[in-house]
């Protein structure tokens, strides 16, 4: 498998993060749950780009695998989290505090529930600086987090530091989020659906804050949504997650132009194209995510594709990742038919 | 705000009344005569009629009533027969024994639910936690009385770590001035540290044998939160920040693991305050309890009437300082 990937891995000296073959399971009463499936990528320095899939495709399981932050039952099992050159799953708690927050850091995804309820918004800034700079004094870390904030567009930000979380508005409290996980100026922002407890509109005036000061400061920026839309408008580059396995990985244009993995069409088709008038009701992909810790011998999408349904090879063989990566563009699928759908050749 | 603080002083006032006319008016409704009791059972007719109306029982109940509220306002808290003192004076002598027990009993219980509930849920480690959670069962399904017997067997006859029952501080040490009447505060008041230590050792076993119910309960309320809380959002972002799983713990999740408890550790603490019958009688200690009992026993009402009115005092204000409390450690409380 590794073989098929080379193109997707580039030289280590440009790459800020690097996964390779990273396994999560959550060991239950209930059986084994395998969240994150052998799951390779990386990123470049500055690079945008999204995650995408159902709830319970193992999007934040994997978020949380690269911060070291999975939960019991949750663990990660095996692969390979190389930030910066150095491989974060062996080392220990006292070296990850140095690294998080200070090389990578986490926007989450409900900021009704991400801010500390009974701690000032102040003291939720100031503390991650504090932390990464020993010796600095509370004064200056404060006045560094009402700078902060103004970055972030929070209005009259030096007297809203004393302010608690319940007296901003959701998008204000997301503006907060932003500005803790850009704080120390990491290299890397996991944002695990930063917008998806917005209104549209401030959906939008957030996505373009945060892009405006990740482009600025030169970050890389993972974004895991399950908003196409979201995806459309940020990302450079695209994985798509379903059953704890990216199943494709492409450019955002190649995906939006011709998905090749079937879960990838289905997606698509299933949100509404005001430029594409559509008769009739708006596609709904049918079913569910398997269940992981019962997952089909074949491909996991099979029960649920339009294209496998009751093919033998789709029910009995498991998908192998397929290259078709281009001089410019890296890209993937894990489809049987991914290199005929290419071709454009009519559908088998 | 101030609207606020003026109807909770009137609803304390109210619920203090009620709670002195339904001891007043049950204590009444029970049969006997107290008076009878006082004169005893051979004596005459007019006898029993004549010390009657020296406790004012001819006179109809509302009068009854308000004669009992202005003379307590007044600090007149009646005669107890039983004992031969005003019930004023048994007061003094005898409910600081119980606020100190119910104090340093409060403190144990509290101190020791916050450690075990953060070693049962830090890094959960199961074999902790699962005998952190047996404590719990342990110090609810113990009878505090059976408790007290126990420790008093082994820390007091067996190892003599602590001092045995009956006493406060032991007889060769000269007891501080009365200033609050609660020796330990009183002894710190004089610059007495010996008797100071003295008087923390013969707390120890009774403030366990009281402690352990409440402990038993707070502990598994507050693991129940922290688990609860270390389960929000915001501590992996805390996490993310590089915070340091201790420091999270601390700062983070016990804060707000402490939020719901709070009621019911006033309430707890408003229990103990109000003296235990079995843990006073097994340490012999001088507190209120045993004479609440003896008094029902004897039908002293004035004794009675007089402790459920202190009782309902003591939640009260208790009550009011924990609501205030939420207000201060609450931010969306004070709102």
């Amino acid at each position: 498998m590794t073989s098929q990937l080379t193109k997707l891995q580039t030289d280590p000296a440009d790459t800020v993060l690097s996964v390779r073959r990273l396994r999560t399971e959550f060991h239950t009463s209930e059986g084994v749950f395998p969240a994150v499936r052998d799951v390779s990528f990386e990123i470049r320095p500055g690079a945008q780009i999204g995650i995408v899939g159902e709830s319970g495709s193992g999007k934040s399981a994997l978020a949380l695998s690269i911060l070291s932050l999975v939960r019991p039952p949750g663990k990660v099992i095996g692969g390979q989290v190389v930030l910066n050159g150095r491989d974060l799953l062996p080392i220990g708690e006292t070296e990850l505090s140095r690294i998080r927050g200070k090389e990578i850091s986490l926007i989450f995804q409900d900021p009704m529930t991400a801010l500390d309820p009974v701690k000032t918004i102040g003291t939720q800034i100031a503390e991650g600086i504090l932390h990464h700079n020993p010796g600095m004094k509370r004064r200056e870390a404060l006045r560094r987090s009402a700078q902060l904030l103004d970055d972030v567009e929070v209005p009259s930000a030096a007297s809203r530091l004393r302010n608690f979380p319940h007296e901003f508005s959701g998008g204000m409290r997301q503006r907060v989020m932003i500005a803790i996980a850009i704080a120390n100026e990491p290299d890397l922002i996991i944002a695990d659906e930063p917008t998806t407890a917005l209104d549209v509109t401030t959906q939008a005036q957030v996505l373009e804050t945060f892009e405006r000061l990740v482009k600025s400061r030169g970050t890389a920026v993972i974004l895991i949504t399950h908003n196409l839309g979201v995806v459309a408008e940020f990302c450079d580059f695209v994985h798509v997650m379903y059953a704890g396995r990216i199943v494709e990985s492409a450019s955002t244009g190649d995906i939006f132009r011709r998905p090749l993995h079937p879960y990838t069409e289905s997606l698509l088709k299933a949100v509404p194209r005001p430029d594409q008038a559509r008769r009739g009701r708006l596609f709904s992909l049918a079913g569910f995510p398997p269940e992981l810790s019962n997952l089909p011998p074949g491909c996991s999408f099979e029960p649920r594709c339009f294209l496998g349904k009751g093919r033998k090879r789709c029910h009995t063989i498991v998908p192998l990742p397929v290259d078709f990566a281009s001089d410019n563009s890296a890209r993937m699928a894990e489809c049987h038919f991914a290199d005929l759908r290419l071709s454009g050749r009519k559908e088998p | 705000m101030a609207r606020a603080v003026v109807s909770r002083i009137i609803g304390a006032v109210i619920a203090v009344f009620g709670a002195s006319l339904i001891a007043f008016l049950f204590l009444r409704v029970l049969p006997g005569n107290p008076a009878r009791l006082v004169v005893g059972p051979l004596a005459s007719e007019e006898a029993l009629q004549a010390q009657m109306e020296k406790m004012g029982l001819h006179l109809p109940l509302p009068v009854q009533y308000w004669r009992y509220i202005a003379d307590f306002l007044q600090g007149d808290w009646g005669f107890s027969y039983g004992a031969g003192q005003p019930v004023l004076v048994q007061f003094q002598d005898r409910l600081p024994a119980s606020l100190e027990l119910g104090i340093y009993a409060f403190i144990f219980a509290f101190l020791a639910a916050v450690v075990l509930a953060l070693a049962a849920t830090y890094k959960r480690n199961p074999l902790v936690d699962g005998t952190v959670r047996t404590l719990s069962i342990f110090g609810m399904g113990m009878p505090p009385f059976w408790l007290a017997l126990l420790l008093l067997v082994v820390f007091y006859e067996y190892l003599g770590l602590f001092p045995g029952p009956g006493l406060q501080l032991s007889r060769s040490t000269t007891p501080p001035p009365v200033v609050t009447g609660l020796i330990t505060v009183d002894s710190l008041i004089a610059g007495d540290i010996h008797a100071f230590g003295e008087a923390l050792s013969y707390l120890v076993l009774p403030s366990i044998a009281l402690g352990m119910l409440p402990f038993g309960y707070l502990v598994r309320l507050l693991r129940a939160n922290l688990l609860d809380v270390t389960h929000e959002p915001f501590i992996v972002v805390v996490r993310s920040k590089g915070i340091g799983l201790w420091r999270t713990f601390s700062r983070h999740a016990l804060p707000n693991a402490f939020l719901p408890t709070l009621t019911a550790s006033g309430m707890i603490f408003a229990q103990l305050l109000g003296g235990s019958v079995l843990v006073e009688k097994v340490f012999n200690w001088p507190g209120i309890g045993a004479l609440v009992v003896d008094s029902i026993l004897r039908k002293d009402f004035a004794v009675v009437q007089a402790f459920i009115i202190v009782s309902a005092v003591l939640y009260v204000s208790i009550n009011a300082v924990v609501d205030t409390l939420y207000g201060i450690i609450d931010p969306r409380v004070r709102g």
